[in-house]
């Protein structure tokens, strides 16, 4: 985008009958109804045939704040066309009247001979800091098709998804400048807009008539900004997310198609991992008694068992006679060939009664316990009991899963590699709704 | 079969770091899952490191913890 020109002299003038201010015209030829910027009074003549008159054909009561924000009559390079801006109006909606917006007409620079390029015409839209660039549209829904639009969405030839935005009939609040039609008839439009960010598609139907079709895509304000070569403080500030403003997270399918991926890859993973290290289970009973007056604990010895592999050792202690006592066991393992040990100390306890005729049970007779990459070798455990007074004699079983399955392993880089998808997901969805939120259609109320 | 892959080709172009980091875990897990290793950490509660040859072990030494003061 180039900077824009300055504002050449106008080509022919009109003369506004309401308050006789001459307005100037850029495209006498096409232009035959103009927009008093002094009196705001609508009215109809040709530029060509100043001795014709002018005819009034509405007033508007006064000029809209904040007015318009791009200057008329400059030329841009915009939409790859070189144009001039030459009308501005102020637009709402019949059945809301707060919301209102702005549209910037952009005409052919130079007046050409003949029909207008087919995006003619050229429009900017403007709505709290959002803006448009609208052309007309190339591809369009067919409403003859069952499927087209009548679910409220629209899918073009090349996969794109339209999804009903809004249906509402058009207030002109204001017109300024030069314009080629009569911008009052558009009231008894019936507009229906369908978004795809960054696109917005829009058809105007008048009464039965065949719509016609116009395709908006949105602008950063940096973009208008540039290509008016103005500060982009003098823009209107952005508010809220914009009909066609493209999400921050736009790629977000790719990223959970990609999680997908790899939640698969991380469960065939998991599966290799539990063929190829087989759990080999083994155990041992002891019965744990209480030490003699003065003596101290007495150890328990297990069979010596083979790690045949390096692998993770899941470890069970199970008292199932314990009840309403308490036991203490450290479990000492040994590498019987390097002197290695690993430990750990576990209590049991297990207490049970009546109250106010209900059972109570509370605490476990079993503990488990994981020893981590235990390389290979012999081993056997050593275990220190310690029982509550009074417990007697209680049996305590010992299980061992040699290479037992490590399941928080698959859970853990599961959820490391879900936070990134999961924030995504979350803001991608937080866009959404606070960009439905402006609609009718909005496919989250339901869930809010 | 490459019309299967290709929306995937696309996803790892978009979220390149993403698909690395990916890599990278699933390497780390099955590494892992291989030697045995819990990432979460395990319940060994001694602070000894492997020292000595099973002759130092059958000496019945004490040298800290439980787990070597006795050897069968």
């Amino acid at each position: 985008m180039s900077a824009p020109a300055l504002t050449p002299a106008p080509v022919a003038w009109v003369t506004c009958p309401q308050c006789a201010t001459q307005l100037p015209s850029h495209d006498p030829a096409h232009s035959r109804y103009f927009g008093c910027p002094k009196c705001r009074t609508f009215f109809r003549a040709n530029p060509l045939a100043p001795a014709s008159g002018a005819q009034r054909l509405d007033g508007f009561k006064k000029a809209l704040v904040p007015g318009p924000s791009l200057p008329l009559g400059l030329v841009v390079e915009l939409g790859g066309y070189r144009c001039r801006l030459t009308s501005y109006q102020v637009r709402s909606e019949k059945n809301d009247r707060l919301a209102e917006w702005r549209e910037y007409q952009l005409r052919p620079a130079e007046p050409l001979a003949g029909d207008d390029p087919a995006d003619f015409p050229l429009q900017l839209a403007e709505y709290q800091g959002h803006w448009l660039l609208i052309r007309k549209a190339w591809q369009m829904p067919d409403r003859q098709e069952p499927r087209a639009v009548q679910d409220g969405s629209w899918e073009d030839e090349t996969g794109r998804n339209y999804r009903l935005w809004h249906r509402y009939k058009p207030l002109i609040r204001d017109a300024v400048g030069e314009f080629d039609w009569n911008v009052l008839e558009d009231e008894s439009l019936l507009i229906t807009e369908y978004t795809s960010p960054p696109y917005l598609l829009a058809a105007e139907q008048a009464g039965n008539n065949k719509p016609a079709w116009y395709l908006a895509q949105h602008l950063e304000p940096e973009q208008v900004a540039q290509a008016f070569a103005m500060p982009l403080s003098d823009l209107p500030a952005q508010q809220d997310v914009g009909a066609a403003q493209p999400n921050p997270t736009q790629h977000w399918p790719e990223l959970a198609r990609l999680t997908g991926l790899i939640a698969l890859l991380l469960t065939v993973a998991q599966l290799l991992l539990l063929g190829l290290k087989p759990t080999v289970n083994g155990s041992e009973e002891f019965v744990l008694t209480e030490p003699d007056a003065g003596a101290t604990s007495r150890m328990l010895v297990s069979k010596p068992f083979e790690m045949r592999e390096a692998g993770a050792l899941a470890v069970t202690l199970e008292a199932p006679d314990l009840t309403n006592h308490w036991a203490e066991i450290t479990a000492s393992l040994v590498n019987e060939q390097t002197g290695r040990g690993y430990e750990f100390t576990r209590s049991l306890e297990f207490y049970e009664g009546v109250e106010d005729s209900e059972r109570w049970t509370e605490g476990n007779r079993s503990a488990e316990a994981v020893l981590s990459a235990v390389p290979a070798g012999r081993y056997h455990f050593n275990l220190y009991p310690s029982l509550d007074k009074g417990t007697g004699a209680v049996a305590l079983a010992l299980r061992l899963e040699e290479n037992t399955s490590l399941w928080s392993n698959y859970w853990l880089v599961l959820a490391a590699l879900g936070l990134l998808p999961l924030w995504t997901w979350w803001r991608h969805r937080s866009f959404e709704q606070s960009r439905w939120a402006n609609s009718d259609f909005n496919p989250y109320a339901s869930n809010e | 079969m490459l019309d299967l892959l290709r929306p995937f080709g696309l996803a790892i172009r978009r979220w390149p770091v993403y698909a690395g980091l990916a890599a990278l875990g699933l390497g780390a897990f099955e590494w892992a899952g291989l030697r045995g290793y819990r990432l979460l950490g395990d319940d060994n509660e001694s602070t000894e490191a492997e020292r000595g040859g099973p002759g130092n072990s059958l000496t019945g030494r004490a040298h800290g913890g439980h787990g070597v003061f006795y050897h069968k």
